[in-house]
């Protein structure tokens, strides 16, 4: 009866979260880019999941945990589909370079901070590190430093279309924001995509360090779905089997997909084989504990650079039914939602603090780098890449699913949190160094080349 | 159409892969379920495209793909994914009722309301009295029950001639969508498979009072039976209005996401029409003749359905096809062989009597009656009820039961479809149902 009551409860909340954001243009821009972002679903997900009501109790989401599954796989083939080499070579070398740079740099200062800090804040937490964790301490507390790391490379576009649609109007900046924010994700979820490979091992155990963290920390810590394998002792494929089969799923399904769309179909054969090909590599990259978002990435990148591909019928496609995939996803993943702990507390706040001032950097030296001399460029580039949204989310559940246990319910409810905070004043950010562009008579690489649109703008 | 067919076989090497790892299946049984649902969705589609080359219906494709790869053939879809799959089929099924009451339009059904009764009634009462008749002398000559009194011979063969009458409007509806037929006979078919699961339904509960009162004695007839029957239809009737009202007032006003919203409508009619014993089938099928007639969201409601159709369709009837016990077939295919034949005389002698009587004309007439073939869901659910009435000829019952139903089954919508072919009906709605 809870899943029956957790049902009726998610259909008002989400319809009269839907209604409200109808009226947002009443409300501030962060809270604008809230209901715009659909982040009242990670709330609403929250609200009834086992840490607040406990309608959609553990059970009915173990029941149901295939939909992270879907959810991940439909955003990773999104993504795949934005790299189109016809699309690509649009794209200024300039926006590439600065793309990698700005990733590099903001990966190096959160890994780093990150991985100095947290040994600190863990006695103030109140845990002193045990003598006997600490030959592995650093090695694991790493594996979460790294996931943050390139976690914290990612953006999302929503604020910015947000702002553009109020505007009406899309200056070369917010272009190059656009095309930054999508060069971005692919680097990250290929870097942790070939670590989750590297660093897969022959047996799936716990090390002494994650053990004492999951004896230490409350027991509501561990992600509520996969609460049972906290400690399972399981044979999993080796490194170069893991990601050789990554890129085979992933290959053999974008061939398969491009095949089957690549004549005339209808809107209902269009949708089932979607659906389908996500939920199947979704399905079996899960069943073998790959990642569902790297497989998926793999499949939309395939897809999109094989001869005949129309990427536009695809993509508008997956936008017209993004929304219910990622309803749902988020909601799921708000019932998910590990409590605040000072742990994940102080965590969260020394990786907003580091990842703005790594954006900043990183922007400013890419900018000095890349583009040409005498070019206005915004020192403030980077606070505008400051908004979080699904794909950091996905990430997050990425790794939940791959490796079940204490460090992804650490990383998810960093990651969660860090996404609320900074969708209150990222899109602020945004707006102010918007407007101050609008007031300059130049504009970063306007004299070179203009800027392309972007080729889609979704939820994620 | 050599694109489908390695599509296919590339599925087929993707999940042989999938079992070099057997320890994939440790990974929780929700992520191996999961993967079964694609790699049903994926096959069961590519089938029913390749069938279609031969001009059958799609359907049968997906009902082969369930048959194949289900627990009773290869497994690759277990019994408990299977089992995992049946809210959707739930959901699906609701949303089928929805789709066929939304088909039916009163305006046309008032101008042919007299052969619809005439069908109905005939159909009933001559499928009903000589499927018994027929059945109670086959038991007799072939011993599948050979230690069977004659009562007991007598009230197998009244079980079997009431599941005679019983059709499958999942199955119409999908053929009538997957061939895009409108018109006369397309409207009766529906109109009559909807009525008909109603009235056998009634004619069920009718029967097990009486097998009750034979079996067991006077005192132990339960009369209330048929009153609370007559309320849960009743009540699944207003239910199904008030539904339709809200459903006709979102489609109307609000309109936001409907096919979310729909999707949610009949999760919750199927799950809230069961726990205070309501007929979720009914509900939507009265939902849906609502919305069509009496508001002005029925075309929306159509096409909000048929957007995601295919998809319902394709897992529904994969399921089907994996819950077809191959085991009962294998023991009792003769005995269910011939009922099959017998039951196809009994329709098309019934359909020709219901449309004589109405003194109409039905421009394909000997085809006409192919279109009551398909058979399913219904028949088996009056089966379980027998079984829950604790008979212990239930389960030879059941086993015939589900070996004429697998036979129907693939036979059926082949007929069905070559019927609405012949008809000129197909092709004829204005909608593409694609």
């Amino acid at each position: 009866m809870n899943v029956v009551l957790g049902f009726i409860l998610i259909l008002f909340l989400g319809f009269t979260a839907s209604r409200l954001a109808l009226f947002r243009g009443r409300l501030s821009l962060g809270m604008q880019y809230i209901f715009f972002a659909g982040t009242e679903f990670l709330l609403v997900g929250l609200a009834l999941g086992p840490q607040a009501a406990n309608v959609l109790t553990q059970d009915a989401l173990k029941q149901l945990s295939p939909v992270l599954s879907l959810g991940l796989g439909w955003i990773g083939l999104f993504i795949g589909l934005q790299f189109d080499r016809r699309e690509l070579i649009r794209i200024p070398p300039a926006i590439g370079w600065m793309g990698g740079i700005l990733s590099g740099i903001t990966f190096t200062a959160v890994f780093l901070f990150l991985l100095g800090f947290i040994p600190l804040l863990l006695p103030i937490a109140g845990l002193p590190i045990p003598e006997e964790v600490q030959p592995d301490f650093y090695r694991v507390i790493a594996g979460l430093c790294f996931l943050l790391g390139w976690i914290g490379t990612v953006s999302t576009s929503s604020a910015l279309t947000l702002l553009n649609q109020s505007a009406g109007k899309r200056s070369d900046l917010s272009r190059a924001i656009l095309l930054l924010t999508e060069v971005c994700p692919p680097i990250a979820i290929g870097a942790v995509g070939l670590w989750h490979g590297l660093n897969h091992h022959p047996l799936l155990r716990y090390s002494e360090v994650e053990r004492w963290l999951a004896d230490s920390l409350p027991p509501s810590i561990r992600t509520p779905v996969l609460n049972e394998s906290i400690f399972p002792i399981m044979p999993v494929m080796s490194g170069v089997e893991w990601i050789v089969l990554t890129v085979f799923l992933g290959i053999a399904l974008g061939w398969m997909l491009h095949f089957l769309t690549h004549h005339r179909l209808g809107e209902n054969e269009m949708l089932l084989l979607l659906t389908g090909a996500v939920i199947f590599s979704g399905g079996v990259a899960t069943l073998l504990r790959l990642s569902p978002l790297f497989v998926n990435l793999v499949m939309g990148i395939t897809l999109s650079n094989l001869p005949s591909f129309k990427r536009g019928r695809i993509a508008s496609w997956m936008l017209q039914i993004e929304k219910p995939f990622f309803v749902v996803f988020m909601i799921w993943v708000g019932a998910m939602w590990p409590p605040i702990t000072p742990l994940i507390l102080g965590i969260t706040f020394f990786y907003i603090l580091v990842r703005m001032a790594g954006l900043w950097f990183s922007a400013w030296v890419a900018g000095r780098c890349f583009l040409p001399v005498g070019s206005w460029i915004p020192s403030r580039l980077g606070f505008t890449l400051v908004p979080q949204g699904g794909v950091a989310l996905a990430m997050a559940v990425d790794f939940t699913l791959i490796r079940p246990g204490v460090m992804a319910d650490l990383a998810l409810g960093v990651v969660i949190l860090a996404i609320l905070i900074q969708q209150l004043f990222g899109p602020t950010l945004l707006g102010v160094v918007l407007r101050m562009d609008n007031r300059d008579t130049s504009s970063p690489l306007k004299p070179e080349k203009t800027i392309p649109s972007s080729p889609q703008e979704g939820t994620t | 159409m050599r694109d489908r067919i390695g599509a296919l076989l590339l599925i087929l090497v993707l999940v042989w892969i999938v079992r070099q790892y057997p320890y994939g299946e440790q990974s929780g049984a929700p992520n191996a379920h999961v993967y079964s649902l694609g790699f049903v969705i994926l096959t069961g589609y590519l089938a029913g495209e390749i069938l279609l080359v031969a001009q059958l219906p799609r359907l049968t494709g997906y009902l082969l793909t369930g048959i194949l790869f289900g627990p009773h053939c290869l497994g690759i879809v277990t019994q408990d994914a299977v089992q995992d799959f049946l809210p959707i089929n739930q959901i699906a099924l609701t949303l089928i009722a929805l789709t066929a009451g939304g088909e039916l339009r009163l305006s046309l059904l008032r101008r042919c309301w007299k052969i619809l009764l005439c069908i109905i009634c005939s159909q009933t009462f001559l499928i009903f009295l000589l499927g018994s008749i027929s059945t109670y002398l086959l038991i007799c000559t072939i011993p599948f029950f050979p230690e069977t009194a004659a009562p007991v011979q007598w009230g197998i063969a009244l079980v079997v001639g009431a599941i005679a009458i019983s059709q499958s409007p999942a199955t119409t509806i999908a053929l009538i969508t997957e061939t895009r037929a409108a018109g006369l006979c397309t409207e009766l078919a529906l109109g009559v498979t909807v009525a008909i699961d109603i009235v056998v339904i009634v004619l069920f509960t009718i029967l097990l009072m009486g097998l009750g009162l034979m079996d067991r004695g006077a005192e132990t007839l339960e009369w209330g039976k048929l009153g609370d029957l007559g309320v849960e239809l009743l009540f699944s009737i207003g239910a199904g209005i008030l539904a339709g009202i809200l459903l006709s007032l979102y489609l109307t006003r609000v309109r936001t996401n409907p096919i979310l919203f729909l999707l949610a409508f009949c999760y919750l009619v199927s799950v809230g029409a069961s726990a205070v014993h309501l007929d979720a089938l009914l509900v939507c099928v009265t939902a849906g003749i609502w919305v069509t007639n009496a508001s002005h969201a029925g075309e929306e409601m159509i096409e909000t359905i048929e957007e995601g159709s295919l998809i319902v369709y394709v897992i529904f009837f994969c399921v089907a096809g994996a819950l077809l016990d191959l085991g009962s077939l294998s023991q009792m295919w003769p005995l269910a062989l011939i009922l099959v034949v017998l039951r196809m005389g009994f329709i098309a002698l019934s359909t020709w009597v219901g449309v004589r009587l109405a003194r109409a004309s039905i421009p394909s007439m000997p085809t006409f009656w192919m279109m009551y073939l398909p058979q399913a869901g219904v028949s088996l659910g009056l089966v379980v009820l027998l079984e829950r009435e604790g008979f212990p000829w239930a389960a030879p019952v059941k086993t015939l039961v589900v070996a004429c139903i697998a036979i129907n089954q693939i036979f059926g919508p082949i007929l069905m479809k070559y019927a609405l072919i012949r008809s000129g009906e197909a092709g004829q709605h204005k909608r593409s149902s694609r």
